[in-house]
């Protein structure tokens, strides 16, 4: 993949172009053909040789140099994918997002690394390249082959095999496109395959965990994911005492901005929070959970799951049971999950209900028994103990016995099914100890999910230029930057 | 002796509206009889283009001393007042220590003969405020109390509301005085922090239901009619409310009351932003609300619109929603902000200018017994408690600018359409072309000349 230069076209199937038609699909394959042998003639035998073609331009080349070497040598080499974005070194210019999956599922020591993209410019790419490589392993040697040489090189790279050499003007653009956050979690699931499960995306970034309210699961994530961008991070203990909670948020945002940071993940008990620092701060604010608001990540990483297992949100059939009123994961997740094209059902207690469904996209079941047999995804929310002292519910039994995930229900749920819950569980209160561990059980898969969706949350918010801006609470980021 | 003349202005007050210049003697503190002869003022103010005014009369405001003098003082509230065009203002007993004895009324009267508005002190209704045991009203009344209100807590236990309401029409039957008991009617278990509906719901703010409000109306008419009494209901925010007045009034009861200038402006939807300073008692409502308070106003059901001024301090608003104290100041912004609403939209055709103003001035005055000296008809011999209200003049709300000591208003960087330039209390200017007169009196003399 080289910066700047590389329109979306794909580059067989047709023509290849960069700006200029430079090479028709017989000039690609003979160009292909040519250095397939000026490889062969290199690397003799071609033992210990491996392909990587960068993505996405450069890895229809690295396939298509791959067969050449077969049809030349009849040596199958291994080919591997790599996506360098989170090593670029112009993340804070612009919007950098990961394009596609990094797939390297081999030892590099000891191999020549061929890596091959399709158009060489300033070099950049290639340098960010070379970092990403080596944190899969120490090759013996990396050589560089490209489809098309532009020039302008603005490092010191240098390409052992060429294409086609083609000076070109400096100022072509590329059209940036947003993947979903959803897609871009992807690439950053693959980080934690490494062998060094850290990119330096945002190295030099400094981040605050500001967590009024504490959350041992979520800071943890949150930090890790930090950490694993490479970020600076600073624990801002804010405790749960009373005098914290009647402190004047200005106070304590302005202090904690006078330190220099760019981002702050703020979990608060208080609904607004992260909505309101946005008054008094240039940096950017990640909401982690917001009284009985928002969490969105947390939503995120509920939707990530299910794709994962199932594919797809569109036309799911989830039911979201339990305490919907005082719940901020409730309210991210039908939106999220709706949005996404899912049919979201509440089932609660009466009393544990908001006041008001009024323009909710939701559909409500008064029991659990109702629609066991006839859903896709049972979303289970823990029960307060507070609730019972407030006379919103009469005992933990009763509530087990009409809304709990037990045993006998869990039955009847279809075997393809998903059992899902933010955690922490109240076992034997909203979900039977046995079903919590039930092989359609995905919520340690959550768990671990949201390493991945909070890394490609904070690069998007820190690490990825300018981003429009939501018009309401729900947004993952207020940043104004 | 300064006699100073009002010039150029057209007097509106419950006779109507004439163009006539007024003259006011600050000694006497009345306005001056000049029938047939050429008096000579000291000073001018110039009322060209303006409307004049009786002194405007909060009947409902939070002036926070003793107690939360960081908030308000009786002398900032006071200027506060008088920008905003008032010269008499009810200060609410819920101070600390409350206004629930002789000895405290006079404490704040003693702090009010050094300001230039008259501060009435209203008295509680039970002692401490507690909801519990009736507060020694006829105390009270000897040192000049007139509406006793737990004001900022609701007496929730109905057979006390029945007692006061007895004890405090009793009283007055004897000592032949027309005192009002008042009540901000909420029920407090089903208290929460903003309107409930959708908004609340997926704001995730807990939310008051507009019956909190309407049980405790109806509760109180009742309570009122049984026994016999005037009841003055403040702060109303709902339809509901609105209509049970109405009919209230219409089956002969003694009830009046009063809405707030923020909610008959805002809507819940301002709560959106998590603005603490949104964050009001009772709650912001929804637009169907709002109109139903205007169109009380308009068809009398609504005898005032009353502040609920309640300065907060700055880092109080800066906290989290649900941490931050409620309430809004008003005093200073009240006229312009509501002649502002009427020149938009659906208001413009329920009601007029001249009605907002006998909400603001004369209404309230009688409800609290103060006709005589302020919001009467401005004739020679009257009280010389006037406010001049430009309605041309457009300008915009700045927080540093305010004269309160607290800034707690959801309104700032507002355009307003219409401002006070002038406020003369008893014969004196104290404030003149917007700008508070100086004490030393520099500013007044530079005024006319």
């Amino acid at each position: 993949m080289a910066e700047r230069e590389r329109k979306g076209t794909p580059p067989f199937g047709g023509v290849f172009v960069a700006r200029n038609q430079v090479l028709d699909a017989a000039g690609v394959a003979r160009a292909v053909k040519r250095m397939a042998h000026e490889v062969v003639e290199r690397n003799s035998g071609l033992t210990d040789v491996i392909i990587i073609g960068l993505q996405t331009g450069g890895v229809p080349f690295a396939e298509a140099m791959a067969q050449a070497l077969l049809s030349i040598e009849n040596v199958e080499v291994p080919v591997g994918k790599l996506d360098v974005a989170l090593y670029r070194d112009d993340i804070n210019l612009r919007p950098v997002l990961p394009e596609a999956v990094t797939e390297v599922p081999f030892d590099l020591r000891k191999k020549v690394v061929v890596l091959v993209d399709d158009v060489l410019f300033t070099g950049r790419t290639i340098r960010a390249a070379l970092d990403a490589i080596i944190d899969h392993g120490r090759p013996r040697a990396i050589q560089l082959a490209v489809m098309v040489d532009r020039g302008h090189r603005e490092l010191p790279i240098r390409p052992d095999f060429v294409g086609k050499n083609l000076p070109t003007r400096r100022d072509e653009a590329v059209n940036a496109t947003l993947d979903d956050l959803l897609n871009q979690t992807d690439r950053f699931a693959e980080v934690q395959q490494r062998a060094i499960r850290k990119v330096p995306a945002l190295r030099g970034k400094t981040v605050v965990m500001a967590f009024f309210e504490d959350s041992t699961r979520t800071r943890s994530s949150f930090d890790l994911a930090a950490r694993r961008l490479s970020a600076d991070v600073v624990t801002f203990r804010a405790g749960s005492s009373s005098v914290n909670k009647g402190e004047s948020l200005r106070d304590t945002v302005e202090t904690i901005s006078a330190m220099g940071i760019d981002g702050i993940v703020v979990r608060h008990s208080s609904p607004g929070v992260a909505r309101q620092l946005t008054n008094w701060t240039d940096a950017s604010i990640i909401n982690a959970g917001d009284g009985q608001h928002q969490h969105p990540t947390q939503a995120l990483l509920d939707c990530y799951t299910i794709r994962q297992k199932r594919g797809d949100l569109l036309g799911k059939r989830i039911a979201i049971v339990g305490d919907i009123n005082h719940s901020r994961v409730a309210r991210s997740n039908v939106a999220a999950f709706t949005k996404l094209g899912a049919e979201v059902v509440l089932v609660a207690p009466p009393t544990l209900l908001p006041a008001s469904l009024d323009g909710w996209p939701v559909k409500v079941e008064p029991d659990l028994d109702s629609i066991i047999g006839d859903i896709d995804i049972v979303y289970l929310l823990r029960i307060q103990t507070e609730r019972m002292k407030e006379a919103m519910l009469p005992s933990d039994r009763e509530y087990r016995s009409r809304w709990g995930l037990t045993l006998e229900r869990a039955r009847r749920l279809s075997p393809e099914a998903l059992i899902m819950h933010p955690g922490p569980m109240n076992r034997g209160v909203e979900i039977d100890p046995e079903v919590a561990d039930d092989s359609r059980s995905v919520i340690l898969d959550q768990v671990a999910n949201g390493l991945p969706v909070r890394m490609a949350v904070l690069f998007r918010v820190l690490g990825a230029g300018q981003f429009e801006e939501q018009d309401n609470g729900a947004q993952t980021s207020g940043g104004r930057r | 002796m300064t006699l100073t003349r009002i010039v150029g202005g057209e007097v509106l007050d419950a006779n109507g509206r004439r163009k006539t210049d007024l003259v006011v003697n600050d000694e006497t503190g009345l306005i001056v009889d000049t029938a047939g002869e050429q008096v000579l003022a000291d000073l001018e103010l110039d009322a060209t283009g303006c409307l004049v005014l009786p002194g405007l009369v909060d009947i409902h405001a939070h002036l926070r001393q003793p107690g939360s003098e960081l908030s308000e003082t009786i002398e900032s509230a006071a200027l506060a007042a008088a920008v905003g065009g008032y010269t008499a203002v009810v200060a609410m007993p819920d101070t600390d220590p409350c206004v629930d004895n002789a000895a405290a009324v006079n404490d704040v009267l003693a702090l009010a003969k050094a300001v230039k508005c008259e501060v009435v002190p209203a008295g509680a209704a039970t002692r401490g405020r507690k909801g519990v045991d009736l507060a020694p009203v006829g105390e009270l009344v000897a040192v000049g109390v007139r509406l006793f209100s737990d004001s900022g807590s609701t007496i929730q236990n109905a057979g006390v509301m029945r007692r006061v309401l007895e004890y405090v029409d009793g009283i007055g039957a004897a000592d032949g005085l027309q005192l009002v008991v008042a009540q901000c009617p909420q029920m407090d278990t089903l208290t929460g922090l903003m309107n409930e509906g959708a908004l609340s719901s997926t704001l995730g703010l807990s939310g008051q239901p507009a019956l909190a409000e309407e049980l405790m109306v109806a509760r109180d008419i009742g309570l009122a009619q049984l026994v016999g009494a005037r009841l003055h209901l403040q702060g109303l925010s709902t339809a509901g409310s609105v209509e049970a007045v109405r009919r209230a009034k219409a089956s002969g009861a003694s009830v009046t009351a009063e809405v707030t200038p923020h909610h008959l402006v805002l809507t819940e939807q301002a709560c959106a932003t998590y603005d603490p300073n949104t964050k009001v008692s009772p709650p912001l409502r929804t637009e169907t609300d709002r109109q139903a308070l205007w169109a009380g106003l308009a068809d009398g059901t609504i005898d005032a619109v009353a502040t609920d001024h309640g300065p907060c301090p700055a880092d109080s608003k800066e906290r989290p929603f649900d941490h931050a104290p409620f309430g809004v100041i008003g005093l200073e912004t009240a006229l312009p902000l509501l002649a502002t609403e009427i020149e938009s939209g659906d208001i413009k055709a329920r009601i007029q200018l001249d009605q907002v103003i006998a909400a603001l001035s004369w209404q309230p005055a009688a409800i609290v017994g103060l006709s005589n000296r302020h919001g009467g008809p401005l004739v020679p011999g009257a009280s010389a408690n006037i406010c001049v209200f430009d309605p041309n003049k457009t300008w915009t709300l700045n927080r540093s600018t305010m004269v309160s000591r607290s800034s707690n208003t959801p309104f700032a960087g507002r355009e307003l359409h219409g401002a006070v330039r002038h406020t003369v209390f008893a014969g004196t200017p104290v404030v003149a072309n917007g700008a508070v007169v100086d004490s030393t009196g520099t500013d007044g003399a530079a005024v006319g000349s």
